[in-house]
């Protein structure tokens, strides 16, 4: 259900930024998914049990996102595989280490479903001229994959990758690049987005944007200062929003 | 959005999110809890209460020798096993409480797991029409009356047989066989699909063996179930001389006093005739032409309202089309249908009011038996006009049925070691052995390797080939006649004996002149040159090949020209003619396979030439595949078929052109 907290006063925006993992498509569903593929070639291949190989994998994500930090490189598999693989005493195999990325990615493309609606909100974003960007934490490369996959290319006018702004969310580079892009004063521009420490406080505590958290199963609303100024299930009632602006 | 098919634990995870389906949920667990019907409390539930109570090899024979109801149980022993668990729980509370509650709603819970586990089956096969599944089939009201209301009990046989055939479909033979033995020792009315699931199985396999596989797994896994009991009293008496088998025979013409022509099975053995002619059929016209099947019967007989259950599924999988008259009919027919069976079928009672039943003569109708009548016969003509719509929208959306009218006739032409062998088995495999004949151009030379001839003329002059023989041939197995002709053995440079060929699904025609002569490229489909990147200059010099092979370019959809020394980096121009495709492949080959591509040229009359280069492995093509030609999902070999590398891209093109002659087939029908 839509809620508009603190009797905030919701304008039409002159654009509106999505977040991309969990606000266009639901991730751990994908995600977990596409492990499985990943552990049962794993299981193939290097004959080390799924759970082994999950643990591994657990402790290598860790170790990464620690030595990189807020970067995009910090969410890549490669890395991960790679360090997973090397953590199990094989060295760094780099032919197997590319096919277990491509079979995750290849499967987490299979197994992933836009949010009922997405499509539709863009549409009518675009039929009334509000221009569209899409802030990711991720690299260029998956993130376009991901968007081309959903048949969004079109759909957005800009994209802003943590890699092309050298940080993650809630870091302000990212939003800043996006605005630039968009060429538009931020209290005109709606951030859609899951997460209250990146999306919506990255987006309201030093922007000043109108921000909107999709919320679904897992996802609470956030508060004090990560609070949203709305919060939405399903993208139907942000088309009802926009339409009664 | 692109999309293939996901699994049922995926499936499953988004659909505990979906408000149309928490809804119809709720509904069904209110009815579960607070309605008892009638037939289960007199019948089934009291039989399997008797099994647990009293076990023995046969519940069957111990219920009947206490004397009690011979028709309480008509069912097999996997009917018995699927409401055992939840029923011996709901025993245990009972015996334990005093209560006599528990053991029917867990009766009644095994009905909702098998209605879920449709509801998954249906959206993870149709995943396009996820709402409209949910409106017509998980909110059905024939669904809701007849299992939840009446208290019939043939969801469990129907979801067995659903994972049966997508369990075919997905070329797990063994499995599906044994799922349909255990839907037939739950419901033997189940039977009835077996013929058409054969010639699904033959059609989509072309391999005899396979279908005798099929059908040895269904009698091993069936007598394993019911061998011991089809020699048991009880079981023969309450389940094989069930009155419903009687049916069958209800409607008969006379001829003479003692000779009759049984109706029902006249009607359905020419459905299954007509089916074996459709020739070929695919996943969504197996179930339309079960659909008839299952109507025949509800027709042609006295049919209880739990034989309509049968259709629910397929009636929900034909209004979720979006088609406003077809959703108009099914309305008007859920209407008769459940105004009908309010006022002259058992019902249900209010669960702890035992005098409160809701049986249903809501108004006392019975001195106007023109009504039951008048509503019989809405509900049998409703139901006549839409199995039609089924069957004529299965066919019509069935690229299979355009494809069984004629063969696909694809022909292979290009230089010598230009990759044609590698390429007609790749698209071979791609199709499975057993749907392809191959005709290779080698088998037409007049001569042998050693023949003195071959001084004198080059393998690039046609009229070293008969190739009005190979016309004639082609021409005789499209029609469906069978050639005897011989073949060249590459290795020896001889010809072998003749063999006898037959028509195939496909046609493959590979060789230096398959491309020559107007004859030629009319019979083929879609038409491929290839040519080698790293022997075109060798090629150029040899005059007969610039005045033979080379103007074929001319008249290929597709030229491949490929770099083919190493198969793992891609170095790949593609031409298509009209290639109206070229964006989607563009989209896919760049966004989901990751591979880099250019557009070289695109001319006026939308004639494309591109250049692939990069790496990709085969699941990456098979993926690119099924989202962009989901129509031929069904009609290629995903475990194996696809190949990476340049191959592998070039099956991709190929199936892409393919999809786009059987869209323009069907559109021409």
């Amino acid at each position: 259900m839509l809620k508009i907290y603190q009797d905030k006063v919701i304008l039409k925006p002159k654009a509106v930024i999505f977040d991309t993992d969990n606000t266009l498509y639901l991730y751990e569903v994908a995600h977990r998914a596409a492990m499985k593929s990943v552990m049962k070639k794993a299981e193939n291949t290097l004959g080390i049990s799924s759970q082994d190989f999950q643990e591994v994998f657990d402790l290598s994500r860790k170790e990464i996102k620690l030595q990189l930090g807020n970067t995009a490189s910090s969410h890549s598999r490669l890395l991960y595989f790679q360090r997973a693989i090397e953590k199990l005493g094989m060295g760094t195999r780099i032919f197997l280490t590319l096919d277990l990325e491509q079979t995750y990615w290849r499967e987490f493309l299979v197994n992933t479903r836009l949010f009922p609606g997405v499509k539709e909100f863009l549409q009518q974003l675009k039929s009334i001229g509000i221009k569209t960007a899409n802030i990711t934490d991720l690299t260029a490369q998956i993130q376009f994959r991901k968007i081309v996959y959903f048949g969004l290319d079109e759909y957005f006018d800009y994209v802003v990758t943590s890699e092309e702004a050298g940080c993650d969310k809630p870091n302000i580079e990212p939003f800043k690049m996006a605005l630039n892009k968009l060429k538009t004063d931020p209290e005109d521009v709606w951030m859609i987005g899951d997460s209250p420490e990146n999306d919506i406080y990255g987006a309201k505590s030093n922007f000043k944007m109108t921000t909107l958290q999709k919320i679904h199963k897992g996802v609470k609303v956030g508060s004090n200062q990560f609070a949203p100024d709305v919060s939405f299930d399903h993208y139907s009632e942000l088309i009802s929003l926009i339409s009664d602006l | 959005m692109y999309q293939t098919s996901r699994t049922l634990g995926v499936t499953w995870s988004d659909l505990i999110r979906d408000r149309l389906f928490v809804a119809g949920l709720v509904i069904k667990l209110i009815l579960i809890f607070a309605f008892i019907p009638t037939i289960q409390t007199e019948w089934f539930v009291p039989f399997i209460v008797d099994a647990i109570e009293n076990p023995s090899f046969s519940p069957w024979s111990s219920f009947i020798s206490s004397d009690k109801d011979i028709l309480a149980f008509p069912y097999g022993p996997i009917m018995l096993l699927a409401h055992l668990p939840t029923t011996f729980l709901g025993w245990v509370i009972d015996s334990a409480t005093g209560a006599n509650y528990f053991s029917g709603l867990g009766f009644r819970l095994s009905l909702l797991g098998a209605d879920m586990l449709l509801l998954i089956l249906l959206l993870q096969q149709f995943e396009s029409r996820w709402r409209g599944l949910l409106i017509h089939y998980w909110l059905s009201p024939l669904v809701l009356l007849i299992t939840y209301w009446h208290g019939q009990t043939d969801l469990i046989p129907i979801v067995l047989f659903m994972t049966s055939i997508i369990l075919l479909k997905k070329n797990k033979l063994m499995l599906s066989g044994m799922i349909l033995a255990a839907s037939v020792a739950a419901k033997h009315s189940m039977l009835i699909t077996m013929p058409f699931i054969l010639i699904y199985s033959w059609f989509k396999r072309n391999n005899i063996k396979d279908v005798y596989r099929f059908v040895l797994y269904f009698l091993l896994v069936f007598l394993l179930f019911e061998g011991l009991f089809l020699f048991d009293y009880g079981f023969q008496q309450m389940v094989l001389s069930n009155r419903e088998a009687e049916k069958v025979f209800w409607l008969a013409i006379s001829m003479g006093d003692l000779l009759k022509v049984y109706i029902l099975p006249l009607v359905y053995l020419l459905l299954v005739y007509l089916t074996w002619r459709l020739r070929r059929i695919n996943f969504e016209l197996l179930l339309a032409t079960l659909g008839v099947a299952f109507s025949v019967l509800i027709l042609l007989t006295p049919a209880p309202p739990g034989w309509f259950l049968w259709l629910t599924p397929i009636l929900a999988l034909h209004y979720s089309r979006g088609n406003g008259n077809a959703v108009l009919l099914g309305s008007l027919f859920s209407l008769a249908f459940v105004m009908y069976h309010s006022i002259y079928s058992t019902g249900a009672k209010i669960a702890f009011f035992d005098n409160l039943s809701l049986s249903m003569n809501i108004i006392n109708l019975s001195d106007m038996p023109y009504i039951q009548s008048l509503l019989n016969t809405a509900i049998i003509g409703l139901v006549m006009v839409i199995t039609l719509q089924v069957f004529r929208d299965g066919i019509k959306g069935s690229d299979y049925y355009h494809l069984g009218k004629k063969p696909l006739v694809i022909g292979i032409s290009g230089a010598d070691n230009s990759g044609k062998l590698n390429f007609v088995e790749a698209l071979t495999g791609l199709f499975g052995k057993n749907k392809v004949l191959t005709i290779s151009g080698e088998n037409y030379f007049n001569w042998d390797k050693y023949s003195p001839m071959w001084q004198t003329i080059t393998t690039s002059n046609p009229r070293a080939s008969n190739i009005f023989l190979m016309i004639s041939d082609l021409r005789k197995i499209i029609s469906g006649e069978w050639i005897k002709r011989r073949g060249y053995n590459r290795d020896t440079g001889l010809f072998s004996t003749e063999k006898i060929h037959r028509g195939h699904q496909v046609i493959i025609v590979s060789g230096l002149h398959a491309l020559h002569t107007k004859q030629l490229i009319e019979i083929h489909d879609v038409k491929f040159f290839l040519s080698n990147k790293d022997d075109n200059q060798k090629s150029v010099n040899n005059v007969d090949f610039e005045k033979y092979i080379q103007p074929q370019q001319k008249s290929a959809d597709i030229i491949f020209e490929a770099q083919t020394k190493s198969n793992k980096n891609i170095d790949l121009t593609i031409r298509i003619r009209n290639g109206v495709y070229y964006q989607e492949l563009f989209r896919v080959l760049i966004g989901i396979c990751g591979l880099q591509m250019e557009v070289i040229e695109l001319d006026e009359y939308g004639n494309v030439e591109l250049i692939v280069q990069g790496d990709i492995q085969s699941g990456d093509i098979r993926l690119a595949a099924n989202v962009i030609t989901p129509n031929l999902s069904e009609f290629i070999d995903q475990e194996s078929g696809f190949h990476g590398g340049t191959i592998g891209v070039m099956q991709l093109v190929a199936l892409m052109e393919i999809d786009e002659v059987l869209k323009r087939r069907r559109a021409a029908a």
